[in-house]
């Protein structure tokens, strides 16, 4: 295999997290996934700046990350006139998981200003640290990790999770139950 | 003055709670995040791959 051979087979490794990250970032599949091809291809296009050998998911990530900002600038006009539209059409996963709670994971993230959104899912849910996730937004690691409370804190509140912790010394119990009950 | 035990103690509580509502939110997030990435590559995007060259305005190799 030469290099290029490499570095498709990693983009090949790489799409399975990278839709995951687009589609919960963008909360409408169709987007999400234009997205995602046009990640590829622009990674494909600088593939020469890329370092073989170092962390190629963060940087696919902070390709995607950029590009998204950059189509909600161009089409901020639309997404301020149609934030409830969006959120009305989520429908982000297939009809065979019927996992219900998991749309309504979706529609709270998309409650989320998108600088906080991005910050909780690259830390909470796809593992990253503080610093990667840093390097992705192209922002300080006190930013992010400021941006992960205050997301993950609205997110508790949306999915009814913040208060079982006001309830004093069983707080775990109860708050362990919500999250079951949920899954 | 400064540092009343009550108010260390609360403050345990809260961030034992704050801990609690946090991993919740986490094991939400990475159940949602964890099912689209189960999900099978769709062939459009392995289709991408084998015509990148072309898809990318010309290849460089």
């Amino acid at each position: 295999m030469d290099r290029d051979d490499l570095f498709k087979n990693d983009l090949l490794l790489a799409i399975r997290s990278l839709r995951a990250f687009a589609i919960s970032l963008v909360g409408r599949t169709d987007r999400a996934d234009d997205l995602v091809q046009e990640t590829l291809v622009k990674a494909w296009q600088h593939r020469d700046s890329f370092q073989m050998g170092t962390n190629m998911g963060a940087w696919l990530f902070t390709i995607l990350r950029n590009e998204f900002y950059t189509q909600i600038r161009k089409r901020k006009r639309e997404v301020e006139d149609a934030d409830g539209a969006i959120a009305a059409k989520v429908a982000v996963l297939p009809a065979q998981n019927g996992h219900m709670d998991l749309n309504d994971v979706q529609s709270a993230l998309l409650k989320l200003p998108v600088d906080q959104r991005a910050a909780v899912l690259l830390v909470s849910a796809s593992d990253m640290s503080y610093e990667e996730a840093a390097i992705v937004c192209g922002v300080a690691t006190g930013t992010i990790k400021s941006r992960v409370n205050r997301g993950r804190a609205k997110l508790a509140e949306i999915l009814g999770l913040q208060a079982a912790a006001d309830f004093g010394p069983d707080a775990g119990l109860k708050a362990a139950f919500a999250s079951r009950a949920a899954e | 003055m400064t540092h009343p035990t009550s108010r260390s103690k609360g403050s345990g509580v809260s961030k034992k709670n704050t801990k609690i509502v946090h991993d919740a939110v986490s094991g939400r997030l990475k159940a949602f995040y964890d099912d689209i990435a189960d999900q099978d590559v769709p062939d459009r995007f392995l289709d991408l791959l084998k015509r990148i060259d072309d898809a990318a305005g010309g290849g460089k190799s």
